[in-house]
């Protein structure tokens, strides 16, 4: 069965009044792995929750497949939904938990027996079916978990934070087991989340909303590398872009207080087609940029520095804008020392400081 | 500003040891973060330095005097928690205002101190404003701001920044790091949050079960963890630790299933050697330490993408190799699909050998 998913104009509007989601149009494919990326109150779940039918959209239309489903019950929808991923029954084995959506079904004991031993092969959980969960680690639970989300061998997932209440290390885990067990299965999954490091790790494609209304459809890195809207640019990316109002004036110079930066002719020409205000908003990322004691176009002074490890995160001080550059662990400047700043100009974003859209 | 000195600190619940013989120096003017997982003591370390748990055993000492016989009030101690535990009917002024009224300053004078504090938490426009009327991080500001304005011995915070969302906390680490700096006090930190502990402390003290790990500064601990327990704790993505043996004969560390080899300098071979235990190690390398190639270079070890995790500006590629899985940092502009095979090679100045029976580090 192909099991894409169509949602055509949907509107969700509460009893309240309130609009939740406003005019959602997004084309998921059969056995595609798309994430609703957002902060929270943006509408991603609301928007889940229809396609699960647990909410019934104000107007609009919801494909599953080829069927249209506006008036199917949830049930009938041929979908597993995942809330959280360590509701296990503590009475029951691994295998019963496995077993317990198939028991209610016409399957038979055969069948069921057959499927849970699929489904622990697939999770590598084989060895530990007559177990309870508090005979398991926690990773071991969460496997059990999406066990019995498969089990019923649903055409499509969808999952809502399911990874929220984990830990740090067993979350990367999961994500790294999520992922291809996806691929592995080819089944579609539709995953909601607010950290932006879920969607793009996991993620084929990102749909990020924001006060119920999409704002770019794209792979990871596509949208990390041009964001569409001021919003998207704040959201993805950690450390987040560091964003910054300036106007262009007549000598192609980006300026605020305490900036100036010079762009080519080219570029200036770009923008001043799609823009009729001076007011930008300019973007660049923290990889994107280098300090140094000497060399620079701009200068600024150290104001905090962060160790990650890997790389040391630097907050500089220009004028009244903040930067965030990240280098190597071995660059070293202290809190307070004068440092210039310098970026590669092919790099940089630019938005229109009125309409929130990319310029160039 | 002042010092803090736990000396042999034990602190027992029933027959559970929640702080085992601590002893860590907190020096003047310091910022030290206290780093472990749910459960590892932090808190309770913490509370016994505050007073307000009584220590089995150990002494805690300020500028060099036994606090032991001061109630917590006495020990002038701000203590900064989770919850902020504003007062909601007062306004953000009179919520930084309030641990002055007890005392007999003049109303010019606690009106200037909530001005300077208010000035370094960048909160002067809040002040007339109620608790309900702040988002989170600006009700942790003030917080922090009534903490700041009684110029206490030392900060004391307690995950302060966990009811934070993600950004905000990215915001407040850096902002409580300048406001230590420009405060000039003594700040004892307690996190389960690594990227905080790194980030903001000038010296992190690892607790596990109970027990100091390690105290470093931050890149000292991240570059040279000194057990198991430290190298899996500190860094993200998690090192990579993987069962092996080590080949005295031929220098070269073996995976425990042999699904591959090692070749390591002489230098190496001489540190492991001169352990007991060559049979039962763990082969720990960070993410950023290995790197990919799509020939089979020399001294590498072969692996096939499982999984591939785009994070903007840099990728995760997460490899079987064997049984296991190796996580490898590459660029963005590095782009291989699943299944690909790919050889692995490791900066070797830079891996890590653990005796997996002692959980301790060879090297």
């Amino acid at each position: 069965m192909m099991a894409q998913i169509k949602l055509k104009d949907i509107v969700k509007r509460f009893p309240n009044g309130a609009l939740a989601v406003a005019s959602l149009n997004l084309d998921i494919a059969d056995g595609e792995f798309l994430v609703l990326l957002g902060p929270s109150g943006c509408g991603k779940t609301t928007t889940l929750r229809s396609i699960a039918g647990l909410e019934r959209q104000t107007s609009g239309d919801i494909f599953i497949g080829e069927r249209l489903v506006n008036d199917l019950p949830a049930g009938l929808r041929d979908i597993a939904f995942v809330f959280q991923f360590y509701a296990l029954y503590p009475h029951m084995s691994a295998y019963d938990n496995i077993a317990f959506p198939l028991r209610a079904t016409q399957i038979s004991t055969a069948e069921v027996d057959q499927r849970v031993q699929s489904v622990a092969q697939k999770l590598r959980i084989e060895h530990l079916l007559k177990r309870r969960p508090n005979r398991l680690a926690s990773g071991e639970q969460q496997r059990v978990a999406l066990g019995r989300a498969m089990v019923r061998q649903p055409q499509v997932f969808l999952m809502d934070e399911p990874l929220t209440n984990l830990d740090a290390s067993l979350r990367a885990d999961m994500r790294v087991e999520l992922k291809h067990l996806q691929s592995d299965l080819g089944v579609t999954m539709v995953y909601v989340t607010h950290d932006q490091v879920e969607a793009m790790s996991m993620g084929q494609r990102i749909a990020v909303m924001n006060l119920g209304v999409l704002q770019q459809v794209g792979a990871p890195l596509d949208i990390y590398e041009r964001p569409q809207t001021l919003f998207v640019a704040g959201f993805i990316g950690n450390p987040p872009m560091t964003l910054i109002p300036v106007e262009l004036d007549e000598s192609n110079t980006l300026r605020a207080e305490g900036i100036a930066i010079p762009v080519p002719p080219a570029l200036t020409d770009r923008v001043r087609t799609h823009q009729r205000g001076a007011e930008l908003v300019l973007g660049i990322r923290a990889e994107d940029s280098s300090i140094s004691a000497q060399e620079g176009v701009l200068s600024g002074c150290v104001r905090t520095v962060e160790p990650l490890g890997d790389e040391t995160i630097y907050t500089i001080e220009v004028g009244s804008t903040l930067f965030r550059t990240s280098t190597s662990p071995t660059i070293r400047h202290a809190v307070g020392a004068p440092v210039k700043i310098s970026f590669n100009t092919d790099r940089i974003h630019l938005f229109d400081a009125h309409t929130q859209q990319r310029v160039m | 500003m002042s010092s803090i000195s736990i000396q042999h600190m034990t602190k027992r619940f029933g027959s559970n040891v929640a702080v085992n013989d601590v002893n860590l120096e907190i020096k003047d003017r310091e910022f030290v973060v206290l780093l472990g997982p749910t459960g590892a003591g932090k808190t309770t370390l913490l509370r016994c330095v505050a007073g307000l748990e009584r220590p089995d055993g150990g002494t805690v000492s300020i500028d060099g005097q036994d606090i032991k016989a001061q109630a917590p009030a006495e020990r002038d101690l701000a203590f900064v928690f989770q919850s902020y535990a504003l007062y909601p009917r007062k306004t953000v002024y009179q919520n930084i205002a309030f641990p002055l009224e007890a005392r007999a300053m003049s109303k010019a004078d606690i009106a200037a101190a909530v001005k300077r504090v208010a000035g370094m938490l960048h909160i002067e426009h809040l002040l007339e404003r109620r608790p309900a009327q702040l988002s989170g991080g600006e009700q942790q500001r003030v917080a922090l701001g009534r903490a700041m304005v009684r110029r206490p011995h030392a900060f004391l915070m307690d995950e302060p920044l966990t009811n934070l969302d993600f950004k905000l906390r990215a915001e407040m680490r850096s902002e409580l790091k300048r406001i230590q700096q420009e405060l000039s006090e003594t700040f004892f930190y307690v996190t389960n949050d690594q990227v905080e502990a790194m980030s903001m402390a000038d010296r992190m003290a690892v607790l596990n079960r109970g027990v100091i790990q390690q105290i470093g500064v931050p890149q000292e601990v991240y570059e040279h963890p000194i057990n198991l327990f430290v190298a899996g704790f500190i860094g993200s993505p998690r090192m990579n630790l993987i069962k092996c043996k080590f080949d005295t004969a031929t220098s070269t560390l073996i995976d425990s299933e042999d699904a591959w080899r090692l070749p390591v300098p002489n230098g190496l071979r001489d540190a492991v050697a001169a352990t007991r235990n060559t049979d039962d190690l763990l082969f720990g390398v960070r993410a950023e330490d290995v790197s990919l190639s799509e020939n089979g270079g020399d001294g590498g070890i072969p692996g096939s993408v499982y999984v591939v995790e785009p994070l903007g500006d840099r990728t995760i590629y997460d490899l079987r190799v064997g049984g296991g899985i190796f996580k490898v940092k590459a660029p963005p502009t590095f782009r291989v699909p699943t299944g690909k095979q790919l050889n692995l090679s490791f900066n070797l100045d830079r891996i890590h050998i653990f005796d997996a029976q002692t959980q301790q580090a060879i090297l």
